[in-house]
């Protein structure tokens, strides 16, 4: 049909070079991919994905999820590579920050957005819980969501609490002390729980190490558990209808 | 306005027979590739169509006429000449065209020529045509970008204008005077040490009452879709949860910032 030169040859033209090169690509990627396409259908999917309709009255306001996750895996990514350099015992953590802000390669830059991204991602998320809200979009079918929400939000909440210790400089201690004592206003256990929290009865190597602990393996994986959830959940149920 | 076209959800390559094919194999080759429909093709061009309705009206009359002279071929039943709609057509103008002429089957073209076929099924998807909407890419994944550098530029700035702090080294023996937890604590902090107006109730009653209110808070926030069962989603319409939310923010807010600044 195209052999025909018409009076929009130029646009037919066009498309003939798009469809070249997206064959000649089909043809490389192919080899390799084409038999697993054919299992798996990966195509459909990605263009069913990225047809997917977004309705007009997802605004601004929409987008602070998005922006909360894209603060998230900064800290993901800076948060590993403060991993390189950061010492987590009592005599050499102050010291190895001091190093990264001053010695490392770009270190202060690392640090700096770290720092920065735990501040913002607490106003980002505030302000997507309250979107949430206003928009009644807590309520049932997803009710659950919600729930899966704050557990993020509280993850959040420890994730800065928990990293605030980590430099072991004098506010970061001292706010550690006081805050770790609060859970012993829980009735029955709350005793226990400062126990397991510090490792012992004063702020030490062992709250240092328990608090890195949290902060870098057992919230992360929490954490993604938690947004996998989050996600899947939206996928499924779509997003909330206008008012 | 539809944004999905009907190209978008067309099967393409429509399958064609000549005209000259036998009923019972048109009816074998629709059900070895799972389709409904066949064009006819007469040497180089497209000359009808042959839909599984077009069959089975066949074997009715078949049966009750018993014509001598009865069809044999693709040719004898096809529908000619054939309904067709342009490849970038919104979905909607394809539905449109179904059911104004009665049919579940239309031919796709592009400028003209034969792409592929779009059927009723191709429209079921509920998806697919949400007026007003714009598809994900790129429209909205543009903006979602554009978002995404206005973040990263934020944090840029203000780590250059504003590095994180480099404080002394901890010591355990020595208090400084100020100890303030971040800001994102500050306002439970407050509430602690505003809790201090339970002192008269006993030497118990701040930190355990303080603690036990914002316990309280904090489930109510969890549990809030199981406690606010009204299924009406305009702030105006829910009157408590809305009195409840606006005043945890303001709470949060107000004291925040006594904390911040006493
Ligand atoms: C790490 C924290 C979180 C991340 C990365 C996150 C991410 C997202 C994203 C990307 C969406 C899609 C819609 C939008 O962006 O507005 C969403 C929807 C939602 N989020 Fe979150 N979220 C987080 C925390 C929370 C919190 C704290 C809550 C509430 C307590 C919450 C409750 C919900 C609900 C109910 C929806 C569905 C809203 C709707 O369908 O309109 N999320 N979340």
């Amino acid at each position: 049909m195209a052999d025909h030169p018409t009076k929009d040859s130029r646009a037919t033209y066009r498309g003939e070079t798009a469809k070249a090169v997206f064959n000649l690509l089909s043809l490389l990627t192919g080899t390799v991919y084409g038999e697993l396409d054919e299992r798996l259908d990966f195509r459909t999917a990605l263009s069913r994905a990225l047809k997917k309709p977004v309705p007009e009255h997802v605004n601004f306001w929409f987008c602070f999820g998005g922006i909360t996750f894209l603060i998230f895996l900064i800290q993901v990514v800076t948060g590993i590579s403060l991993l390189l350099y950061y010492r987590p015992t009592v005599e050499q953590a102050f010291a190895s920050v001091v190093h990264i802000t001053n010695t490392v390669p770009f270190g202060w830059l690392v640090r700096g957005f770290h720092h920065w991204g735990a501040n913002l991602i607490m106003i980002t998320v505030m302000l997507h819980a309250l979107r949430v809200f206003f928009h009644g979009a807590y309520k049932a079918p997803r009710d659950f969501n919600w729930v899966v929400g704050m557990a993020l939000m509280f993850s959040l909440l420890i994730f800065g609490f928990s990293g605030y210790l980590l430099p072991w400089n004098e506010l970061s201690y001292w706010a550690t002390v006081v805050g770790a004592e609060i859970p012993s206003a829980v009735p029955f256990i709350g005793d226990q729980i400062v126990y397991l929290l510090k490792g012992g009865d004063v702020v030490g190597q062992l709250a240092l190490t328990r608090f890195f602990a949290i902060h870098v393996v057992i919230l992360p994986v929490c954490a993604m558990v938690l947004l996998l959830l989050h996600f899947l959940m939206i996928r499924r149920l779509g997003i909330s209808g206008p008012l | 306005m539809s944004i999905v076209t009907v190209g978008d959800m067309m099967s393409r390559d429509p399958v064609s027979v000549a005209p000259g094919c036998a009923l019972p194999d048109a009816a074998r080759l629709m059900n070895r590739m799972g389709i409904r429909s066949l064009l006819v093709k007469d040497q180089d061009t497209f000359v009808g169509i042959v839909t599984g309705t077009d069959l089975a009206n066949q074997i009715i009359a078949a049966a009750e006429g018993d014509s001598p002279d009865a069809p044999r071929t693709v040719g004898d039943i096809m529908s000619s000449p054939m309904l067709t709609v342009e490849q970038g057509a919104p979905l909607r103008t394809a539905s449109e065209e179904m059911v104004r002429h009665h049919v579940r089957h239309l031919v796709v073209t592009l400028h003209g020529n034969p792409v592929g076929i779009i059927s009723a099924r191709d429209l079921l998807d509920p998806e697919v045509d949400v007026p007003g909407a714009i598809p994900f890419w790129p429209n909205h994944l543009l903006k979602e970008v554009v978002a995404a550098l206005l973040t990263i530029g934020v944090m840029m700035a203000l780590v250059v204008l504003s590095p994180a702090p480099m404080l002394h080294e901890a010591d355990p023996f020595s208090t400084p005077n100020h100890i303030k937890p971040e800001w994102y604590f500050l306002a439970a902090y407050q509430f602690l040490i505003f809790a201090d107006i339970f002192r008269p109730l006993g030497e118990w009653a701040p930190k355990v009452l303080g603690v036990a209110i914002m316990g309280l808070v904090t489930v109510i926030m969890v549990l809030l879709p199981f406690l606010d069962r009204n299924p009406d989603r305009t702030p105006r319409k829910r009157p408590i949860s809305m009195l409840f939310g606006i005043s945890c923010t303001l709470a949060f807010i107000g004291f925040t910032l006594w904390g911040h600044f006493s």
